[in-house]
């Protein structure tokens, strides 16, 4: 049923193969930005390529996705900035070893790491595309309820020295996401009636606020401290660590693909999801979590970049966007006078194989493109703090700028990244709360969602839970990750592992 | 070495210079609208296109599919900005800001004719002048392929026998299925335990994947679904065929009643603002008339399973008008808005 002479399509015709290229490597640099996100590097594609033909169009998009997506990493590691969503998760042990001086070496293990969860998402997509999909569809609202509880148990493990401040900021975090229009009701919340506030506060400004803004403020503090030189000489991992790494990279890539192939979640969950997953289940990481543990890079990584072959998943087979990216490739599809939905692997087959071509190629770019120019981007750190503060700055506020061309948007990162600078110095982790802001809608509207469903009864609410199979699996998980976090079960759980 | 580094300071400083200058395109001061119009040359400059969703939307594919065949005729670019939030309102109110000098032009959708009785904006369509509607959507119920409920009038005796159980996956008060979910309540007498979801794409996942009975979806997101015999339509919400799709059951054939809300649908329309010289809307009208009459646009409406309509000038503020009052009192009625629509001069249905 599938169409395996589309993916060749970009070996075929170079010229393809060539803007795939141009695509990753533009998408790098949009990534590692802060607030120039992939979303809107490929909406401004589809003015930019409405000429073109189809195939170069699509390629070049294709590209930039998975450059993007990667490239987020960048600056997570060496600013302690993730330059998008799904790279949040890489500051929690990325900075720190950039602190030490082994960017390079994060950087490096990034690169690989996010070139495998590629190539096994674009796997998925290829020859298990129509399975993923079902199971996608099958996640009713209260399983996207239980996914979320299952993301927010990730503040108990994001290296708090504090676990209430911790449970501070990830109410703090949740709140913050309840502001704007009640999606259920359609009642407006915390808005105090203003227009700006009613379709709530976007979460990548409170992102590019507390982490970005406050970040240079901080800094500001040690204007005169020692710069870290960066060790660049050991920068490709070698294969007995990789093939270490392994099997998490394997269980994260399979939490990437099917998270990133549920609509309504993406490459940003399934990270943070990953690197849950990696706390709970490595037991003995050569350098604690949070304070640069490799493994602490590979989940989220190989995670974010399988998600993208997942989300292309129920976008191929039925129409329907596995993320916001997604969702413009959609728009893109019906510009360029294809109908995206079940028949467009039967209706126009190439388009199937291109993308997946596409997708294989690009991860191979971005290992190429990825392992060079490594030193230049270290110099980054390397930079005096008084030139390279202010450039952040810049580079967040026009980042919250263009997310949706609002000026609202800018005060919310200059608030944020002065709030970020408070409960930095408190002690307080900002990971929670932006954890929180994510969730929160994940999590309220799912569960009131389910509640309705179940005609507002709780008891036929756990009766859904239980009887459906998604749903008692991911109520297993959740019961298992508190539960294992007991003495008791611990000394039982290694007494037999 | 040297050259490379060179080289990315010189991009770094391309992305800036260009990101930063996206920024500086903000209100220009408003400068006075020349008012001798003894002859006027328009377009002098270029213009600006304001969306009001976000990219990858059906508003944003229609304003990008219809706006190059305008720059054509028109000899000028038209910059397209997308503006999405708080249902569309913020970038009409970004255009209605703008001096009514025929360079900025609004791409809208029907939600505005919601913002007076939903308490949104004080700035709806009856400030702008329409310069094309290029289509309506057509709403239609639909269920899984192997429901129980074979016609419109199963599912209607069915909802009457148990009320409130079965259950419609709907969208947020306010959304296109919320709205005529009211009126088959209010039409029919009947009551479903609807649940909303993030839009019409999710609801429909949720369909599919079984967890609601039934839905109310316009074509353009279930089309395809329904090609691929993954949804199964009961009756379309309207009083003429759907092209190209024929044998899809109209409301009007088991529920007459419904004549009297009819032609109804969720619309896609050009704009600029009230009191633009009548030169200029002209100069527009035709331009934009020439981009809907071109194949090309013709099929991207039908891709994206749209009514062609192309109407202009009092034509169309006559649909949106009626669609407005429609839409206002059903929302009135189902408890979602609060303002009487008679109080800001809507009148009543009959």
């Amino acid at each position: 049923m599938v169409e395996f002479s589309g993916m060749l399509l970009p070996i075929v015709h170079p010229e393809l193969a060539l803007l795939v290229a141009v695509g990753v490597f533009a998408g790098i640099y949009v990534g590692a930005i802060p607030g120039l996100s992939v979303t809107m590097a490929v909406s401004l594609l589809i003015s930019f390529t409405f000429s073109w033909d189809t195939w170069p169009a699509i390629a070049l998009m294709v590209g930039i996705f998975s450059g993007g997506v990667y490239g987020g990493s960048r600056s997570a590691i060496l600013l302690n900035i993730p330059g998008a969503p799904a790279a949040i998760a890489t500051t929690f042990d990325g900075y720190p070893l950039s602190l030490k001086g082994e960017a390079g070496k994060a950087i490096g293990i990034t690169v690989v790491e996010s070139v495998i969860g590629g190539i096994l998402g674009c796997i998925a997509l290829a020859v298990a595309a129509p399975m993923v999909a079902k199971i996608a569809l099958s996640f009713s609202p209260i399983d996207y309820f239980l996914l979320g509880a299952m993301g927010l148990l990730l503040v108990g493990s994001l290296g708090v020295d504090s676990t209430y401040k911790g449970i501070f900021c990830g109410a703090l975090g949740v709140f913050i996401g309840c502001i704007g229009i009640d999606g259920i009701s359609g009642m407006q919340r915390f808005t105090y009636g203003s227009n700006a506030l009613m379709s709530g506060l976007n979460y990548i400004t409170a992102m590019i606020g507390l982490f970005g803004i406050s970040e240079a403020l901080i800094q500001l503090k040690y204007l005169d401290a020692n710069i870290v030189k960066q060790k660049v000489d050991k920068i490709i991992p070698s294969w007995g660590s990789v093939l270490k790494y392994m099997p998490l990279t394997l269980r994260t890539s399979l939490i990437g693909i099917i998270i990133g192939a549920l609509p309504g979640t993406g490459g940003d969950i399934a990270a943070l999801i990953s690197y849950d997953h990696a706390k709970r289940t490595v037991r003995n990481p050569e350098v604690p979590f949070g304070e640069g543990a490799v493994e602490g890079l590979v989940a989220p990584e190989s995670a974010n970049n399988a998600a993208i072959g997942g989300s292309f998943i129920p976008m191929l087979t039925l129409g329907i966007p596995g993320d916001a990216v997604t969702a413009v490739f959609i728009g893109a599809l019906y510009i360029h006078g294809l109908k995206p939905g079940p028949m467009l692997m039967i209706e126009s087959p190439d388009m199937f194989g291109l993308i997946v071509g596409s997708l294989f190629i690009s991860n191979i770019f971005l290992l190429i493109f990825g392992m060079t120019g490594i030193k230049i981007f270290t110099r980054v750190v390397e930079v005096k703090k008084s030139i390279l503060l202010p450039i952040i700055m810049i580079l967040s506020i026009i980042g919250s700028y263009t997310i949706n061309n609002s000026m609202a948007d800018i005060f919310w990162t200059i608030g944020f990244g002065i709030l970020g600078y408070f409960l930095k110095i408190y002690g307080y982790p900002i990971g929670p709360v932006v954890l929180g802001i994510i969730l929160s809608p994940l999590l309220e509207l799912n569960l009131r969602r389910a509640l309705m469903s179940a005609e507002s009864s709780i008891i036929l609410l756990f009766r859904d839970i239980f009887t459906q199979p998604i749903s008692i699996v991911l109520i297993m998980f959740i019961i298992l990750s508190i539960l294992s976090q007991n003495k008791n079960v611990k000394r039982l759980l290694n007494k037999f592992m | 070495m040297r050259l490379k580094r060179v080289i990315s300071l010189l991009l770094c400083l391309v992305m800036v210079i260009s990101v930063s200058a996206g920024c500086s395109a903000k209100p220009a001061p408003t400068e006075p609208v020349a008012q001798e119009p003894a002859k006027i040359s328009y377009p002098e400059r270029n213009l600006q296109g304001i969306i009001t969703w976000g990219a990858g939307g059906s508003t944003d594919n229609f304003a990008r599919a219809i706006t190059p065949s305008v720059e054509k005729t028109l000899g000028k670019s038209i910059v397209l900005q997308n503006q999405p939030g708080a249902n569309g309102s913020i970038a009409t109110k970004a255009v209605y800001d703008k001096p009514a000098d025929g360079y900025t032009i609004l791409y809208g959708a029907e939600n505005a004719c919601s913002y007076k009785v939903m308490e949104q904006s004080d700035i709806d369509y009856e400030d702008f002048i329409p310069i094309n509607l290029v289509g309506r959507g057509i709403s239609v119920v639909i269920v899984p392929p192997d429901s129980p409920y074979k016609t419109m009038t199963d599912l209607v005796e069915a909802a009457k026998a148990k009320p409130g159980k079965i259950k419609m996956a709907s969208t947020g008060p306010g959304g296109l299925t919320y709205i005529v979910t009211s009126m088959v309540n209010d039409v029919n007498g009947i009551e479903f335990n609807s649940v909303p979801f993030d839009g019409e794409g999710p609801a429909a996942v949720a369909m599919i994947g079984g967890h609601a009975d039934v839905s109310i979806l316009s074509l353009t997101s279930f089309g395809e679904l329904y090609k691929a015999g993954k949804v199964r339509p009961l009756c379309a919400i309207s009083d003429e065929p759907i092209p190209g799709m024929p044998e899809i059951p109209l409301v009007i054939d088991e529920y007459p009643e419904y004549k009297k809300v009819l032609p109804w649908g969720p619309f896609y329309c050009v704009f600029v603002k009230k009191d633009t010289p009548k030169e200029i809307v002209d100069i527009l009208t035709d331009a934009y008339m020439k981009a809907y009459k071109e194949d090309s646009f013709q099929q991207f409406l039908a891709n994206l399973g749209t009514v062609p309509m192309g109407l202009t000038g009092d034509e169309a503020a006559k649909y949106i008008k009626d669609f407005k009052k429609v839409t206002s009192w059903l929302l009135y009625k189902a408890g979602a808005a609060k303002v009487n629509p008679e109080d800001i001069g809507i009148e009543k249905m009959e």
